[in-house]
């Protein structure tokens, strides 16, 4: 478990992590790890990476979320579920 | 993109979930949300500013500093985004590390902001007695 928090970890964005990475780490080390903190860190990155995004990002991310979902919805229909 | 969204059928697409699907997707939210966080209603930003006004602290020892006087323990993650909000914002600061750990103290602003807060909460807690005594 340890590893996969040090993984989820490396997805906070790059500036953020070249600030706060060091000490961030070591308080992975600190704190018992478990599936809470795993995701309470996968969440903590998800929303630091939003919060650096610029509009551009976002309608894009945005876009391709749609067109996922588009295709998702055209699949279901095809296969007639 | 326009077309793959009408495809979808749009915003349509939700009201024709199921009320079923839809009331497991809010509860799943509900639950991922409540597993995370904790059921508190507390603000981490303010937790982290109250474990502050005692002290220099650094991040492993705020952790188990407001899970001492809030009853709340903060996942990692929930912590460092609120210290990096609350540095950004000029109400705490870092200070000399100590044995690769980095403790953050609170500034003037922070404690004027916190008192704030506090002072705010106490009205809303007055407020709610006041009016559970009359019913």
């Amino acid at each position: 478990m340890k590893s996969i928090v040090r993984i989820l970890a490396r997805l906070y964005p790059a500036s953020w992590r070249a600030r706060y990475g060091a000490e961030f780490d070591v308080l992975l080390e600190d704190v018992t790890p478990s599936a809470r903190q795993a995701l309470d860190v996968f969440l903590g990155a998800m929303s630091m990476q939003i919060t650096t995004w610029n509009f551009g990002k976002i309608v894009a991310v945005s876009a391709v979320a749609g067109l996922a979902l588009g295709l998702h919805r055209c699949i279901r229909q095809a296969c007639g579920v | 993109v326009l077309e793959v969204y009408r495809l979808w059928g749009g915003a349509a697409w939700f009201e024709n979930y199921g009320p079923v699907k839809k009331c497991l997707t809010a509860n799943l939210l509900r639950h991922t949300v409540y597993y995370v966080k904790g059921n508190s209603s507390l603000s981490p930003p303010l937790l982290v500013l109250s474990s502050l006004a005692d002290g220099d602290k650094h991040g492993y020892a705020m952790m188990e500093d407001i899970e001492s006087f809030a009853g709340v323990r903060l996942g990692a993650g929930t912590l460092y985004g609120a210290i990096t909000r609350l540095e950004q914002r000029g109400w705490i600061r870092p200070t000399d590390p100590v044995d690769r750990r980095q403790p953050y103290t609170i500034t003037g602003a922070g404690r004027e902001h916190l008192r704030d807060q506090l002072a705010e909460l106490e009205r809303l807690v007055r407020a709610g007695q006041r009016r559970l005594k009359h019913t």
